[in-house]
């Protein structure tokens, strides 16, 4: 892993966000057919500090 | 060998009940065209994945039939399927699939319906490189970002307007500030000025004592008038916060209120709901003896079919010697065997009523027993919000009380300290007529006060905005969250599309075999997904200059190494007709290969045509070849 990526990582982390759950999130809803409007709330509810 | 058993009723050509076994490795299903190859095939795609379309499903069905039942079974575990033609014509399944994930139909099922398939024949490869593109994940990583990317435009916008007004208010206080300031320095100078003045001589001492005791009750006032507004902006915002809180345990009460509703109506439903569940369970028990009888009615007169035809072969019988008579026997067997075709038949429909009740217990559970469990477990939760937003909402009034009766008291000394400071400058009275001066004095000293207090209520003022400051660095934050979150899924784009074309492409490497049967050179998958295609000998090549056969195996070789790479552990792999377009000896070859690759643990199917006899016949388990490839 680039230490730019560790960086990036380390600072969403200190946001309360893990970016690789995110990621896992966000392609298992896509997988299953979820719309951009539910992937556009869902990373809004994250940044504004919700759901981790 | 452990097997696949794949049951299917009413399932493409086939009416009635098959039942398939596969087994771990290569199965080739060898029989002439139309005798069911790919209706077994489809039936395992319906009962693999969920990803199915109505059309896809409408052509799984028979044509004939208005249900279709596929059941397999794999690892010890069933997967049951069942189909239904709706009266619109269309078709719909349910049950339990393999796997829920819709990219396997890419990958797993090579057959001419497959998208990447139908692509590669026409040769069109911008298409190609989408669907290689939406099947590793590439497409939904830039999904994201471009959400991202929205909501990022969204955001700053939104910051740059709340930063303009918080800006616009700051500078205008900030201002205001400043003009007070000015006066209130020209109205101390000029008091100054006063003071030294040598008219004021007579009075002196005494003016000076005034001022020394004006002074100290205009220090405390200045003091109580900072708590005072300090205290008045916490009250204000608490006051919003017990608003929000209070809004908060509305929305609560109303959904408590909602539930509770639900929960009342459900239970005086349940009894019925379980009587209704309980006079289902007797009937799908009752059908259960009843297929169970049958079932046994049927081996009997198996039995018997098979005792008549033992003995069609002797001139007499081997147990107690009397003359055979074969007519005789002939009939009976016709009569058993059209008595067990009805036994059949009604099995059949006892089955599927079993299975409509079943369902019916399944949808009476999910609005009976489990819905109030569910509504319970809502409750639960709810009442602990409402609990803990009530805690939270005494807690603050208790606050805003103490505070209500702080203002009070700082309201109160507050007045008294001005009445003090109006006392001290209504003693200057008496001097006013000797000396013209004190008219001027008192006139400052009154507008000093007035400025003072102007000047502490813009600081407050400037406190207020400062709180609109914090909503926009939350923006500010948010932004800088999401250009974070942006960069990660950059970085993830460039890793993925590096890291899926390497793992490809080394895949594509360890199927090398079929890339040289293909004539064509590694690597074939470059970095932006295009197909780099060419020839032994470097010469490049482009999809639509293939031949069929080399397209077939280009699909087989691009399949089997994103399966590698995106579904490793789905055990089926399928090739339907593909096999067709590549001539025998190559054929051979990919067999052999097909064989290797599944190993002892996947299951690998392909379809062969055998030539036609004459003789029309349905798909059986004598046409699956097992692990072999000399047909």
């Amino acid at each position: 892993m680039s230490e730019h990526k560790k960086r990036i990582i380390e600072l969403l982390k200190r946001k309360g966000i893990d970016p690789v759950e995110l990621e896992r999130k966000l392609m298992a809803m896509l997988r299953k057919g979820s719309l951009s409007t539910e992937i556009r709330d869902y990373i809004k509810n994250i940044v504004k500090g919700g759901e981790k | 060998m452990s097997e696949v058993k794949l049951l299917l009723e009413n399932i493409g050509v086939f009416r009635g009940r098959r039942e398939f076994k596969l087994s771990k490795g290569l199965n080739i299903l060898y029989a002439p065209n139309a005798s069911g190859k790919t209706s077994l095939l489809a039936g395992l795609k319906a009962a693999s994945i969920s990803a199915l379309t109505t059309d896809e499903l409408s052509r799984i069905l028979n044509d004939y039939e208005d249900r279709g039942r596929i059941k397999l079974v794999f690892d010890d575990k069933e997967y049951v399927v069942e189909l239904i033609r709706r009266p619109d014509g269309k078709v719909e399944a349910w049950g339990r699939r393999l796997a829920d994930n819709g990219v396997i139909k890419d990958i797993a099922f090579i057959d001419l319906e497959n998208r990447l398939v139908n692509a590669v024949y026409a040769g069109d490869s911008e298409r190609v490189r989408d669907i290689l593109r939406d099947i590793t994940g590439i497409t939904f990583i830039e999904t994201i970002i471009e959400v991202i990317d929205g909501l990022h435009s969204e955001t700053q916008y939104k910051y740059e307007m709340e930063k303009k007004a918080y800006e616009a208010k700051k500078e205008e206080v900030e201002r205001r500030i400043k003009e007070l300031e000015k006066r209130l320095k020209k109205v101390r100078e000029r008091l100054e000025e006063i003071r030294s003045d040598p008219t004021l001589e007579p009075a002196r001492k005494e003016i000076e004592k005034i001022e020394k005791e004006r002074k100290k009750y205009k220090e405390e006032l200045d003091d109580v008038r900072r708590k005072e507004l300090e205290k008045r902006n916490e009250y204000g915002l608490l006051d919003r916060d017990l608003r929000n809180l209070e809004a908060e345990l509305r929305v609560y009460m109303k959904r408590r209120e909602e539930l509770m509703k639900e929960k009342r109506k459900l239970e005086k439903n349940l009894i019925s709901i379980r009587k209704e569940i309980e006079t289902l369970r007797e009937k799908v028990k009752e059908l259960k003896d009843r297929i169970d009888s049958i079932n046994s009615d049927i081996r009997e007169k198996k039995d018997l079919v098979k005792r008549r035809r033992d003995v069609l072969e002797y001139a007499q019988c081997p147990w107690c010697g009397c003359s055979i008579d074969k007519d005789r026997l002939h009939r009976e067997i016709m009569e058993l065997e059209e008595e067990i075709e009805k036994l059949k038949e009604e099995m059949i429909k006892l089955n599927e009523t079993k299975s409509e009740y079943e369902i019916k217990i399944a949808e009476l559970e999910e609005k009976g027993e489990l819905r109030l469990k569910s509504i319970e477990k809502e409750l639960d939760e709810l009442n602990k919000k409402i609990k803990n937003v009530e805690e939270q909402y005494s807690s603050v009034r208790r606050t805003i009380g103490e505070l209500k009766k702080l203002l009070k008291k700082l309201e109160e000394q507050r007045k008294y300290l001005e009445l003090q400071i109006e006392i001290q400058e209504a003693k200057l009275e008496k001097f006013k007529d000797k000396i013209p001066l004190v008219s001027e004095l008192r006139r400052l000293w009154e507008e000093e006060r007035r400025l003072s207090s102007d000047r502490e209520n813009e600081y407050a003022r400037l406190r207020q905005i400062e709180n609109l400051y914090r909503e926009v660095k939350e923006l500010e934050e948010m932004i800088r969250t999401l250009e974070l979150l942006k960069e990660y899924f950059r970085i993830r784009l460039n890793e993925l599309k590096s890291t899926v074309v390497d793992r490809i492409n080394e895949a594509v490497l360890r199927h090398f075999k079929l890339l040289r049967l293909a004539e064509l050179e590694y690597p074939i998958l470059s970095q932006d997904f295009e197909l780099t295609l060419a020839r032994i000998g470097g010469i490049r090549t482009a999809l639509a200059e293939l031949s069929d056969a080399e397209k077939a195996i280009l699909v087989i070789l691009i399949t089997l190494a994103l399966k590698d790479y995106v579904a490793e552990d789905f055990p089926f792999y399928v090739v339907d007709t593909l096999v067709e377009f590549i001539d025998d000896t190559r054929a051979r070859e990919i067999l052999k290969y097909l064989m290797e690759v599944a190993g002892k643990n996947k299951v690998l199917i392909v379809t062969k045509t055998k030539p036609y006899t004459g003789e029309p016949k349905l798909l059986t388990q004598e046409d699956i070849v097992v692990n072999k490839v000399e047909i």
